[in-house]
């Protein structure tokens, strides 16, 4: 047995339940320690303006006692879930597209290329206009964030497929819709995933900015509220943590994705 | 007999690096009988591989034309089945689905799973695979379609020796059970003495048949036998040459 | 069958969890927070929304939505509270707020380049002050030459405020650096000494000098007297259509205006309830601003005064935001001032 157990297939991992704990324990012992450091920053500084982890947790149980924590959780991640749920639905397809259809992509690039750099906040004053101060402008910036890393992904995904691949899908007389559902998006779906990642990630950090529209919930609207309430750097602190942990969640969630057996070969390290 | 595969003055330019169209294939004619299996053996750069390609549809020919079974090839077809050197299993099925996808008869799926020794492993994906089961794999694929014509790219070059040589000996039995036509490249003279009924020797520069060599020996090929000793200098001496 | 069965309910599977995740969610987000019960979702459509920020400069708004509220069970109108004037200024420009309280000279400005916006009404008098650090050496404004000072948008009162006392202290605007920053930023940037000055809104000039590190160095009622900052405005389209609605808005905001400025004890009932409903902050701070000194803002005198908005149109065209195309007649619409002694404060005690 090694001693971080590295070289141990993933399969033995989970039965040896020592080592899985460890692996558990090494990032809690790393938070724990960068809490004890923050403590100590805050008291050695003697700031008045920002908080302590102590002053952070007490805002949040001031929120859960307000009743509103439950509220803004659950509103950021409905306007994630369907400004990231449009992306997919628009991006895919359109990177599918643009990566088979070389004329297409032609035409549609520079197009694309031009409004991808282009921040959700600079969106807002548009998304106000189209989509007034309803959930619909806070979604319409999230899907604007994360449409453009799936599209330009997916696309560069089927421009990478190997040509042996299609080839033999040739072969054999796969055409039509039984091209694309059987070979071709099964070849891009690892990049498709991995790409996925980082979309969901990119629309989870926006949330905050397409907050910045006239709602009246979530976590981006509590961090800002809280700047306009005066000295509230405690609930601000919160509302980045909270933030956070569920970006971690998030993510984490989405890996597991890359446990279906069926893209585990453009994932795996060899 | 009618011949399976007939090539009739096949010429391949790709365009050069300076500009000027660059000669792959000069004029290749060549008839393959039905039944037989032949190969297309080469140094690097002859063009075997681009020719072997053009036969099977997936590139087309700068003038010349390949007639297959009476049809004139203008690109791939489920009844002539290409095997790549490097395997072409879809890494993202399992192996009964691979050969489930090309299966002409989704009743005998077991059976050509069964002919290239792979029971066991139906559920396995590619990547679980070793280099020669993934080949194996590809080759159950391949049965799978019903195939009258196999195209055969270098399909062992990857493998290590002895697995080569127990691939060798399925893939002459199972020819032998399906009576199918199969065109094989390889660089491997060896291989190509123990598998072919004829050989074709080609050159480069620009590529072209430089000798067809018959082999009327009987299978498995004794490597002692004076005849099997000299067809195969004679090989080496054409290549020698070119 | 059984291995059918399995492999079917793996395919299926993470659609499946994609659909409960997105139903679970978009249900539990239509109950918690958008009302989707029978007595929320009737209120707000019918009614004429209005916009403002959780200034002490918009008091009248959430006052008198609390107090009708309260008093006759539905409100007059729908308050929408946005966090910066950008958001306020599109929302308001799109149509999707048909009134808004707003800055007078970015009202004004709109108006020079075509809204059809009419201001009705002002939203209060004074409640602006100049803060510097409390070790500073700062006295009077000829002390400010050479400094830095912040001022919110470019279009604020604010801004012209100190245009106006530079001005009269003789020294010139090249002489001091004006940094544009958001109010929240404020006090916290004076507190490290980032700037030598701050200017905005309360309650975040009171901030500064309840934490302890502010000084007032001038109070608006000291410096300009009967100051404007904020106005109501609504598209003109609102006044052709329901011209009796911008009337009882008009009304409601100066009747709630008397009350605030009725007594001390009113005063402390409205930051309570205004901040812990409507803006979110912290009462103290609130009715710290609210009563020290207790004229530090007013509420009553809130009629359209030609006056008032000359001085405007000059400072504005002298620090540049302002062009001078649209007069007092365009963008103002006086007919709404109510009558003097027409108006009576709401009788109504805040229950805390």
């Amino acid at each position: 047995m090694t001693s971080d157990g590295a070289v141990l297939s993933p399969r033995l991992n989970t039965k040896l339940g020592g080592l899985r704990w460890a692996s558990t324990a090494r990032p809690v012992v790393a938070l724990i320690l960068f809490g004890v450091a923050w403590e100590a920053g805050i008291r050695w500084s003697g700031t008045t303006l920002l908080p302590s982890p102590y002053a952070v947790a007490a805002a949040i149980v001031e929120l859960i006692q307000q009743g509103v924590l439950a509220k803004y959780i659950v509103a950021s991640l409905f306007r994630t879930t369907w400004g990231f749920g449009l992306a997919l639905l628009v991006g895919l397809p359109l990177g599918l597209f643009l990566g088979w259809f070389r004329p297409a992509a032609e035409a549609l690039n520079p197009v694309i290329q031009i409004l991808r750099p282009i921040s959700p906040i600079a969106w807002i004053p548009l998304a106000i206009l189209w989509f007034g101060i309803t959930d619909a402008a806070p979604i319409f910036l999230i899907f604007l964030a994360s449409v453009f890393p799936i599209t330009v992904s997916t696309s560069a995904a089927v421009h990478g497929i190997p040509r042996i691949y299609l080839r033999a899908a040739q072969n054999f007389g796969v055409s039509g819709w039984r091209l694309w559902t059987r070979v071709i998006f099964p070849a891009c779906l690892p990049q498709i995933i991995t790409s996925l990642r980082i979309a969901l990630g990119v629309a989870w950090l926006v949330v905050v900015a397409a907050e910045m529209i006239a709602v009246n919930s979530g976590l981006g609207y509590l961090i800002i509220d809280a700047r306009n309430a005066g000295k509230r750097y405690d609930l601000v602190v919160a509302g980045m943590l909270m933030i956070g942990f569920i970006g971690l969640i998030l993510d984490t969630l989405i890996r597991r994705l890359e446990h279906l057996p069926m893209v585990q070969w453009g994932l795996q390290n060899r | 007999m009618k011949p399976a595969i007939q090539m009739k003055e096949v010429t391949v330019d790709f365009p050069g690096p300076d500009g000027q169209p660059f000669r792959a294939l000069e004029g290749i004619s060549l008839d393959v009988a039905e039944r037989e299996f032949v190969c297309l053996v080469g140094p690097s750069g002859c063009g075997k591989s681009t020719l072997l390609n053009v036969v099977a549809g997936f590139e087309r020919p700068t003038h010349g034309k390949v007639i297959v079974e009476g049809d004139l090839v203008k690109g791939p077809d489920p009844r002539r089945i290409f095997v790549f050197q490097e395997s072409a299993v879809f890494p993202w099925m399992t192996v009964l689905q691979n050969v489930a996808l090309a299966a002409k008869d989704p009743s005998k799926l077991q059976d050509h799973i069964s002919m290239v020794g792979l029971e066991g492993f139906e559920q396995a994906y590619p990547h679980q695979l070793s280099g020669g089961m993934r080949q194996r794999a590809e080759i159950a694929r391949a049965l799978a379609a019903e195939p009258d014509v196999i195209y055969m790219d270098e399909p062992f070059s990857a493998l290590d020796y002895f697995t080569k040589l127990r691939l060798r000996r399925d893939l002459l039995r199972i020819w032998q059970e399906k009576e199918m036509t199969i065109l094989f490249v390889t660089h491997d003279v060896e291989e190509a003495m123990q598998l072919a009924d004829r050989i074709v020797v080609m050159g480069r520069a620009p590529g072209r048949i430089l000798e067809v060599v018959e082999v009327p020996l009987e299978r498995p090929r004794n490597i002692d036998a004076p005849i099997y000793l000299e067809t195969r200098d004679h090989l080496l001496d054409v290549l020698g040459l070119s | 069958m059984t291995l059918l069965l399995v492999a079917m309910t793996k395919a299926f599977l993470l659609p499946v969890l994609v659909f409960v995740w997105i139903a679970t969610i978009s249900v539990l987000h239509g109950f918690m927070n958008l009302g989707w019960t029978a007595r929320g979702s009737s209120d707000g459509a019918s009614l004429v929304q209005i916009g403002f920020l959780p200034v002490t400069c918009h008091l009248t708004c959430p006052v008198t939505d609390f107090i009708r509220r309260e008093t006759r069970g539905s409100g007059l109108f729908q308050p929408i509270k946005f966090n910066s004037w950008p958001e306020l200024k599109e929302a308001f420009l799109a149509r999707k707020t048909q009134a808004t309280f707003l800055l007078a000279p970015m009202a004004i400005a709109l108006r020079e380049q075509g809204v059809p916006i009419k201001i009705v009404y002002l939203g209060h008098r004074d409640g602006t002050a100049v803060v510097v650090h409390r070790e500073s050496s700062i006295r009077n404004f000829s002390d400010l030459r050479g400094k830095t000072i912040a001022v919110p948008n470019r279009f604020s009162n604010q801004r012209l405020l100190i245009f106006r006392a530079l001005r009269d202290a003789g020294v010139p605007i090249s002489e001091v650096n004006l940094v544009e920053m958001p109010p929240p930023d404020m006090p916290a940037a004076l507190s490290v000494k980032a700037v030598d000055a701050i200017c905005s809104g309360e309650p975040f000039m009171g901030q500064a000098e309840l934490d302890g590190y502010g000084r007032v160095l001038a109070l608006t009622k000291d410096m300009w007297p009967g100051f404007i900052s904020c106005v109501l405005a609504v598209h003109e389209d609102l006044i052709q259509e329901q011209r009796p609605l911008v009337q009882e808005m008009v009304d409601g905001i100066a009747a709630s205006g008397l009350w605030i400025d009725k007594s001390a004890d009113n005063r402390e009932q409205a930051a309570d309830f205004v901040a812990k409903n409507y803006y979110h902050q912290n009462p103290r701070l609130l009715a710290y601003v609210l009563s020290k000194p207790a004229d530090r803002v007013t509420y009553s005198s809130l009629n359209l005064v030609r006056e008032n908005f000359r001085e405007i149109e000059e400072l504005g065209k002298l620090s540049g935001i302002l062009s001078g195309k649209a007069s007092f007649d365009d963008y103002t619409d006086t007919s709404f001032n109510p009558k003097p002694d027409s108006i009576k404060a709401p009788d109504f005690v805040y229950d805390k």
